[in-house]
């Protein structure tokens, strides 16, 4: 062993941390918000139709999906690189102001952008674009955001004690690298206020306004390559890199195989680029890049699973720290959930099953699992991982948080089945046909099948939701009134109080 | 039992029992291979997850951590140099090879269109469709009729036909197609300014009355469902719409009801106006036998019982 740890600084960590848990409590409760909007249509303006542009479902979406990927999801990328990256690049933040200066503007230029982020969505201003809705002067603040989080990466690995990179900063730095390569030719906009249009004329539009760069077919195949990177880059990599930290250094137990974490990261990075053609099936796009997209999603599976496999395999012989840490279950249980989300999405992404999924509930279902069970599960048991080193202080309930972990996997079941069945039921009903062709069911007649569904979606993402408060709960009283820990109880299995 | 396999058993079970009930709620397979694909699929992800997992798990409650660690640790964390695991790598092989083949050779890349895949089923659709058709009783044609209506008409025109209301007001709507119902203050501006949308050729042309007193007569008879006597010019709008107002096929519309020559006329080349809106023109994406059998359903009255 090494001499006594660095005196790591995570002034930033905790800040990032706290946006995680807010955004988190925001996005997470729209969400819920908006399935019961589904479900019981009435709720859309319940507030009043003086303020039903604000409470109505359409206008209330983009801001579930981007507070939970932009704000939730994002923050807790970043609290987790200013603590993983120091100690795994053996240098502390305090070691230089620079460096620190960095962290401190990367956050508050951060929260400038969700404030603006949040109030533009709220008045309706968007792109249109999913999960790139923001116009462009919040694009530019993006950018300086991100261009400032590639500085405290590479400013960190700059002054590093520790001669090879861990995978996980190798999974950091794939995210950095791969967001900013989409974000800026997805955001690629013109502003019609400031750009004449063909004919000369200027002043179009207020000046905030803008429209994509790109036309018709060629604009969907941009944004999709984005989307599907927005969810390799942002759901997958960043929530990789904490799962190769997180769990061997909370289970004490090394990495199950080197080559497997090498093959399985450059094979992630090679085949994802290439998938996103499944979000286009059967539209517009050139059959041979559909078929492209399809075939790489079914390539995707085995990098995918390498690394799931590779968590497992970790705890070989270690059920017993299974069965009694609630953290190690999350982790186990996020692994299995990302396992099944990416088998579900390349079999999703086959032409023929995707003529009956795609619009449907199976998606959103496909895109639950994925997030509520790998990548939120994943966040939390990283920042319960986190919070006891960076508070000096023992979690407060671990009884809480086994409680947590049953209501929160309820939850997600909950959701994903519900979706299941509404998703295949609504696809067939789509296609059923009489012998003469006749549709069979109009799209009313499918709204009123799926209403129960509807409903139990909404209960599972309430139970998700009062799972993810009561983890707020235990990280606050662990901050405030947790028993004050010593150093060494730290090296591994974090301290709970019972 | 082991708790794991028992925790296998019962999610494998209760993912395929949700599947079952997903095909069984309404839709149903149907004979149809995407829907055989689809459930398939998820059949194939139920078990391949659980059966992967679950060996997974075992190993942890069985197996034991061995290897020679790779010479660095960071922050106290390991990496044993194990080989990867044998499945794992032959199946990531294959795909990769299936892959290349599929995507070169397999896949026809310069023969396969999709848009011309789907005029090929199309056409062998509506050719079976047609064979079928020649054969049908009246009443078989008012049940398609029905179920061409229900999809593409109802929306607008409400399941039976009557109309719907609008939500706030109450009075806008597409029209009610059980009763023909001309209000006497249309009649009037078609008498004056001549009609053409409802997809007669030449319309109807303005002017047909110049009399204050005859326009007024002739519009309050046909508002009245043209019962009781008939006003001397109606002589003159009868040439056309005949002379009980039942229409001349290809010539002017029935003016008391909907009948198959105005509904069919219209659905192939009229762009009917209303309060509410465009009708809009269906020809493009019904066929001609859709709009036939749709005619005979509306003209029937949509919210007559029919018999089974
Ligand atoms: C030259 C033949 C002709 C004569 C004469 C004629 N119509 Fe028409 N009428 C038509 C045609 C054709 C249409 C369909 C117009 C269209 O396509 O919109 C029509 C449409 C109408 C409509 C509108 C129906 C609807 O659903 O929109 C009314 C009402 C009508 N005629 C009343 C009259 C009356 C009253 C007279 C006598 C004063 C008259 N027509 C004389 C040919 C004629
Ligand atoms: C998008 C809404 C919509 C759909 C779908 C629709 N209609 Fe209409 N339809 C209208 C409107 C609007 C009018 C004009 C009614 C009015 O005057 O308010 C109309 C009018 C009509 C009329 C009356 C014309 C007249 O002169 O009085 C008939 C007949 C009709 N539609 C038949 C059909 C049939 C059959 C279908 C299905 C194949 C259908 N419509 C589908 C909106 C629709
Ligand atoms: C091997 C990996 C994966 C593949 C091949 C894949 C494939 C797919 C497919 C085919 C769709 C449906 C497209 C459509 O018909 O509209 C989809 C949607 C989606 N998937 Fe995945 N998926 C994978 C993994 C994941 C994971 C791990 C997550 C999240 C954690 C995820 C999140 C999403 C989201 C958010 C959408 C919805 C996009 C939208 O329409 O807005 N996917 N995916
Ligand atoms: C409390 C739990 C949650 C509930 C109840 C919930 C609910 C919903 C609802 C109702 C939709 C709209 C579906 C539709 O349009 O039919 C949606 C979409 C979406 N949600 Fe959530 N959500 C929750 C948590 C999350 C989290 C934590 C994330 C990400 C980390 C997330 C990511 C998304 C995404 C990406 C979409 C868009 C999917 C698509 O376009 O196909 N959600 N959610």
């Amino acid at each position: 062993m090494e001499n006594r740890p660095l005196e790591y600084d995570y002034t930033v960590a905790k800040m990032f941390m706290l946006t995680t848990i807010v955004l988190g409590i925001v996005g997470m409760l729209v969400g819920v918000i908006l399935a019961f909007e589904l479900a019981f249509p009435s709720l859309n303006t319940v507030l009043g139709s003086g303020v039903a542009e604000y409470t109505n479902f359409s206008r209330l979406r983009p801001l579930h999906t981007d507070a939970v990927i932009f704000g939730f999801t994002l923050s807790g990328v970043f609290a987790t690189w200013y603590y993983v990256g120091q100690r795994v690049l053996k240098v502390s933040m305090a070691e230089s102001k620079f460096l620190m200066a960095v962290g401190k503007i990367h956050f508050y230029l951060y929260i400038v952008g969700v404030a603006a982020v949040v109030v533009s969505l709220l008045m309706g201003i968007t792109t249109s674009k999913e999960y790139a809705e923001f116009e462009w002067p919040i694009d530019i603040a993006i950018v300086i955001v991100w261009v400032l989080w590639g500085v405290s990466i590479f400013g960190l690995i700059g002054i590093r004690r520790e001669k090879a990179l861990y995978i996980s900063v190798w999974y950091y730095i794939a995210t950095f690298l791969g967001i900013a390569m989409l974000y800026l030719f997805n955001n690629m906009e013109v502003p019609t206020y400031f750009f004449a249009d063909g004919a000369g004329q200027a002043g179009i539009g207020a000046w905030y306004h803008s429209v994509s760069m790109y036309a018709g077919t060629n604009d969907a195949l941009v944004q999709w390559w984005y989307g599907h990177n927005a969810v390799a880059f942002g759901f997958t990599v960043p929530i990789v890199a904490m799962s190769y930290y997180f769990l061997p250094k909370e289970s004490g137990q090394a990495i199950y195989s080197y080559k497997l974490s090498l093959l399985s990261f450059w094979s992630l990075m090679f085949v994802y680029l290439w998938a996103g053609g499944h979000h286009l099936l059967f539209s517009t796009v050139p059959d041979w890049m559909q078929t492209m997209g399809s075939v790489f999603s079914i390539v995707l599976i085995l990098p995918s699973w390498g690394s799931a496999i590779n968590m497992l395999l970790t705890m070989k012989g270690e059920w017993k720290q299974v069965a009694e840490s609630p953290l190690i279950k999350f982790m186990i249980l996020a692994s299995t959930f990302y396992m099944f989300s990416t088998l579900e999405g390349p079999i999703q992404a086959i032409k023929s099953v995707n003529a009956i999924a795609h619009f449907t509930d199976w998606i959103v279902g496909h895109v639950h699992d994925g997030v509520l069970g790998w990548v939120a599960f994943m966040i939390m048991a990283s920042l319960f991982h986190m919070a006891p080193r960076v508070f000096k202080k023992e979690i407060y309930s671990k009884s809480l948080m086994n409680t947590q972990f049953w209501i929160q996997t309820l939850g997600v079941i909950l959701y994903f089945t519900s979706m299941w069945i509404a998703g295949i039921t609504q696809g067939m009903m789509w296609r059923a046909h009489d012998a003469f062709g006749n549709l069979t069911y109009s799209f009313v007649d499918t709204v009123a099948a799926l209403h129960p569904y509807f409903f139990i979606r909404g209960v599972g993402g309430a139970l998700y939701l009062i799972g993810f408060l009561m983890f707020a709960y235990n990280i606050y009283k662990t901050w405030t009134v947790g028993r004050q820990v010593e150093e060494r109880e730290l090296t591994n299995a974090t301290p709970m109080a019972a | 039992m082991n708790k794991i396999y028992l925790a296998a058993i019962v999610t494998t079970l209760a993912m395929l029992g949700f599947t079952y009930v997903a095909m069984d709620i309404k839709g149903g397979l149907n004979d149809d291979i995407v829907n055989q694909l689809a459930i398939l699929g998820a059949v194939v992800l139920v078990i391949a997850t659980v059966f992967v997992v679950t060996k997974y798990v075992r190993q942890m409650q069985t197996d034991k951590a061995t290897g020679d660690l790779t010479e660095e640790n960071w922050d106290g964390i390991g990496e044993y140099m194990n080989e990867m695991p044998f499945g794992w790598s032959v199946i990531f092989l294959l795909t990769i090879i299936w892959g290349l083949w599929y995507w070169t050779a397999g896949y026809p890349v310069a023969a396969y269109s999709q848009i011309g895949e789907w005029n090929e089923e199309v056409a062998a659709k509506n050719a079976s469709i047609a064979q079928r058709a020649a054969n049908l009783t009246p009443n078989e044609k008012l049940h398609l009729g029905k179920a061409v209506f229900n999809v593409q008409c109802a929306p607008c025109h409400g399941t039976n036909g009557k109309g719907q209301e609008n939500y706030q007001t109450g009075d806008l709507r597409a029209e009610n197609l059980n009763k023909r119902a001309l209000s006497k203050k249309y009649v009037e501006k078609v008498i004056r300014e001549g009609s053409n949308q409802l997809g007669y050729a030449g319309g109807m042309p303005p002017m047909m009355l110049q009399d204050d007193a005859d326009i007024d007569a002739v519009a309050t008879y046909i508002e009245g469902g043209m019962k009781g006597e008939q006003p001397a010019q109606y002589a003159v709008c009868g040439s056309c719409h005949g002379m009980n107002g039942e229409g001349m096929d290809f010539v002017a519309p029935s003016l008391t009801a909907y009948n198959v020559d105005l509904v069919k006329t219209l659905l192939t080349s009229g762009t009917k106006k209303g309060e509410i809106g465009t009708m809009p023109r269906e020809a493009k994406i019904l066929t001609p036998l859709q709009i036939e059998l749709v005619a005979a359903f509306v003209a029937n009255g949509p919210a007559t019982e029919l018999e089974e």
